[in-house]
């Protein structure tokens, strides 16, 4: 069965009205005694753009309020909120369930916590009824060859503990092209024919069985839903940072969630990871195109989520997310400086759907969505110009040499009351997501109970308000950047990290905004101190930068915190049974040899080399290689023989990354080494042999005490 | 007693041989020294016989390539016939943990059922079969009113001139706006 789709379409204009209408009447609640403060001194042209500023991010954190006040209406009442979930039967599931491929692209990925994330997912898969419907797929694009060669070791590894084989498999993309969204396209036309949905994970992804099998599910009782994007949580924090994090989304994401289905309803938006897809709509429709060569911005998408999703409701199947579904969690960067270069790439990312605007076709909803990622961004450049004008109004009021006029701009009582409000609103959504999860006693308990959770949000609160203009001034930076040309490059994620970044690291990457708000705050202060009271609040954040970033980094803090029960979120104190494999640490067996300094940086094109196993696992996953093509027989037939000759400090790494890629070329090696008297072979073979040879023996003698 | 006297080669040469066998056993993992003893041996009298044939080729050269022959021939006694038998019978063994499993299995004539059904069912695919089909982007549709827009973009594409002086011009308005705002 699925919901008549006139009614939805219906039911989500008026909600969707009612939160317009909402939004007008509170911005014009506060437009006009702005309004009247302005005028009283005349309308200037920098009061005018001043007016329209405020009238622009009032109305989003108006917007933001409504939301969080209806999501936290839905919840105290259990009204009115239309899940997907609501929209057919789930129980019993459609059985047999159909082919569903569980994908994740990795790129440069700490490879003992991928599998370990992924041996976690599977088994606890293996305890459902259809389970056969899955399989797994590791979509490589990472370019280091020791991660690589690790890579396939652990994919055998894990297959051979789980008996995943032809179940878990592992592709390994010859050229990255287009990125992550270009890993999923490549998959999609190699295997998507054979798969109704796909699930797709990020490479810190955890989702229980119970959610992989309800997805699909859902998805085959309403066959008009292309996407469904569940709502995932951190967890695993390690650093302060990142149980900061992982609280505040514990506390205060189920209020927004709930606020966002109640309007978004089919046409959420799509976070590229944690999410199941249509395959078939999403070859057919969601390819993403070229940007115009017209500007900056480049022509290839970085963020591709949101406009996939916005494709996929233009082509008419809808986006829904669940928010109430548990069992579906993510990790975080570990601290700020991780952080903001993921938000780089999505700030960049982001400003690119400009274009989709104006595309034709696209869902109004959809528009509304797009421009929701680019404000998340472009937002911080404005709130910094509202920052800096409003100053130089009050300023200029303050300083000039003409008697106030009656009611003229000064910091009185209006200004008091709108500058509350915005405070106020600012802190709303907080409040109410406190207020739904307190009332739940059994989260509370878990969470170390009421002292600690209030203190918790109380921290929470203070190190969201001083990070938020740390954040405004680097995603102005972000998007200058980005309007100059200057490309994001898509780097690895830094996932975990002990001990965070040195001191040097951060004053680097803080300098220029510590050193800006104090030259401001010394000129407001010289200017007119009267006016500091209302600016300390977006001073303060760059002024503690520095100290508050090293602190939230730290690991040893996060743990000491962690043992004190601050911070604590429910699925941390009581974990899914269904992963509770997670906690099993995936080790790849190492030969102590490749972990000598002089072998580390060549040790996965070594140990394809040398390992007979490895040189063989290795192989087999290549092509063969085609007839015919002579010149690049020779070209590998010398780079081979330079290897082995000379040793690879003789080869660039392009040129070992071209031999890593030739089976045969591959083989050569292998079998030349190995056959090839050791003084007949090049002084760091023989060494690298000798010591290849000496801790084969101690991998044997434990081998053989077992 | 087998007593390995090869009538070619220098004895210094044989023994390097022998270290490389023993090397490369120890690679795959082949721990019992006595077995590892008896297939050294077998290795090297093969060796030894095309050695006599031709004393100018290597010793270790003659005892590599034989072995691999032997693993090959018993590969493929196992698993029939395949290209690249050689590879595929390594991976097979590591898939199925005969080193650790049945640790005298290893080029053994002798019968060992429960490894030749172990070997024949490891399956290890990379990837399930092909089913390719086309996922094509279509090209983005951007109104007639950006049109001008792109049209200007495409006018400075070439003409890195206008560019600076388009750039020149939209500095200069923007700062004397900005001066203009605050003063």
């Amino acid at each position: 069965m699925n919901a008549d789709f006139s009614f939805l379409t219906r039911l989500a204009f008026q909600r969707r009205l009612l939160l317009a209408c909402g939004t007008v009447a509170l911005v014009l609640l506060a437009a006009l005694p702005m309004a009247r403060m302005l005028a009283a001194g005349g309308w200037t042209a920098a009061r005018i753009v001043f007016f329209a500023l405020f009238l622009l991010l009032f109305a989003q954190v108006v917007f933001a309020f409504l939301v969080a006040g209806i999501g936290f209406w839905v919840l105290r009442t259990g009204r009115h909120s239309l899940r997907i979930a609501d929209l057919s039967p789930l129980e019993p599931p459609p059985m047999p369930l159909p082919a569903t491929a569980i994908v994740m692209p990795v790129h440069n990925e700490e490879v003992e916590r991928v599998f370990q994330g992924l041996r976690a997912m599977y088994v606890s898969l293996q305890k459902h009824a259809g389970a056969d419907a899955f399989d797994f797929f590791i979509l490589s694009d990472t370019d280091d060859p020791n991660h690589w060669i690790a890579e396939e070791k652990a994919w055998l590894e894990l297959c051979k503990e789980v008996g995943g084989f032809g179940r878990i498999f592992y592709r390994k993309r010859r050229m990255q092209l287009h990125h992550k969204s270009g890993n999923i396209a490549d998959f999609c036309r190699r295997w998507g024919a054979s798969y109704r949905y796909m699930i797709v994970l990020d490479a810190d992804s955890l989702m229980t069985d119970s959610v992989f099998v309800r997805l699909a599910a859902l998805m085959e009782r309403n066959p008009g839903v292309g996407i469904i994007q569940t709502t995932t949580y951190p967890m695993l924090g390690q650093t302060l940072f990142q149980r900061i994090e992982q609280f505040s989304a514990a506390v205060y994401r189920p209020v927004i969630t709930a606020g966002l289905n109640f309007w978004q309803l089919m046409d959420a938006s799509f976070w590229g990871h944690n999410a199941i897809v249509r395959l078939k709509p999403f070859m057919e429709f969601c390819a993403l195109p070229e940007l115009p060569e017209v500007g900056p911005l480049g022509t290839r998408i970085l963020s591709h989520d949101t406009i996939e999703s916005a494709l996929m409701r233009k082509a008419g199947y809808q986006v829904w997310q669940t928010c109430d579904a548990d069992g579906s969690y993510e990790e975080t960067p570990p601290h700020l400086l991780a952080s903001l270069q993921r938000d780089r790439r999505w700030c960049h990312g982001n400003l690119q759907h400009l274009w989709f605007l104006f595309e034709r076709g696209i869902r109004t909803t959809s528009r509304f969505n797009i421009l929701n990622g680019i404000l998340a961004y472009a937002n911080a450049p404005l709130w910094l110009l509202s920052i800096l004008l409003g100053s130089l109004i009050a300023l200029r009021s303050a300083t000039a040499a003409a008697p106030a006029r009656p009611g003229g701009f000064q910091p009185a009582v209006n200004s008091a009351g709108l500058y509350a409000g915005v405070i106020l609103l600012l802190l709303t959504p907080k409040i109410l997501g406190a207020a739904i999860f307190l009332r739940s006693a059994e989260q509370v308990r878990r969470c170390g109970g009421r002292a600690r959770v209030i203190l918790g949000m109380v921290l929470e609160t203070i190190y969201s308000f001083l990070l938020g203009p740390i954040l405004m001034l680097f995603y102005t930076r972000f998007v200058l950047a980005s309007f100059r040309g200057i490309p994001a490059k898509w780097g690895r994620q830094i996932r975990s990290d002990d001990e965070g970044p040195r001191w040097s690291v951060w004053l680097a990457f803080h300098w220029q905004n510590t050193l800006l708000a104090l030259a401001a705050l010394y000129w407001v202060a010289w200017l007119n101190p009267a006016l500091l009271p209302w600016l300390i609040p977006v001073f303060i954040g760059p002024l503690v930068a520095l100290p508050l970033s090293k602190i939230t980094a730290s690991a040893r803090l996060g743990r000491a915190a962690k043992v004190r029960g601050w911070f604590l979120t429910p699925v941390e104190t009581a974990p899914p049974p269904d992963l509770a494999t997670f906690g099993e640490p995936f080790t790849l067996p190492v030969q102590p040899f490749f972990l000598a300094p002089q072998y580390v940086p060549d040790y996965g094109l070594l140990q394809a080399v040398l390992d007979p196993y490895l040189n063989s696992l290795h192989v087999s996953m290549l092509r063969l290689r085609k007839e015919g093509v002579s010149l690049t027989r020779e070209y590998l037939s010398l780079l081979a023989n330079r290897l082995l000759s000379a040793g690879p400090l003789a080869l660039t790494p392009a040129e070992k990354t071209t031999l890593l890629w030739d089976s045969d070329a591959m083989l050569f090696m292998h079998q030349t080494l190995w056959s090839s008297p050791a003084a007949h072979l090049h002084e760091w073979w023989q060494a690298a042999f000798r010591h290849y040879v000496e801790t084969s023996e101690l991998s044997v003698r434990r081998i053989a005490t077992l | 007693m087998t007593i390995f006297s090869p009538s070619t080669g220098s004895e210094a040469d044989w023994n390097a041989a022998y270290y490389r066998l023993e090397d490369y056993l120890r690679a795959l993992r082949i721990v019992n020294k006595v077995h590892q003893s008896q297939i050294i041996l077998r290795l090297l009298q093969l060796a030894a016989a095309r050695h006599a044939r031709d004393p100018a080729q290597n010793p270790t050269v003659l005892a590599m390539q034989e072995a691999r022959a032997t693993m090959d021939q018993w590969f493929e006694t196992l698993l029939g016939p395949r290209e690249r038998i050689g590879v595929v019978g390594l991976i097979s063994l590591l898939v199925v943990d005969a080193p650790v499993k049945w640790p005298a299995a290893f080029l053994s004539d002798a019968d060992f059922p429960e490894f030749r059904r172990a070997m024949r069912e490891s399956d290890v695919r990379a990837g399930p079969d092909l089913q390719v089909s086309s996922m094509v982007p279509r090209p983005i549709d951007v109104t007639p009113l950006l049109d001008p827009i792109q049209r200007v973009g495409a006018l400075g594409k070439d003409r890195p001139g206008l560019n600076v002086a388009a750039a020149v011009i939209i500095f200069t308005a923007f700062s004397v706006s900005l001066l203009w705002f605050i003063f």
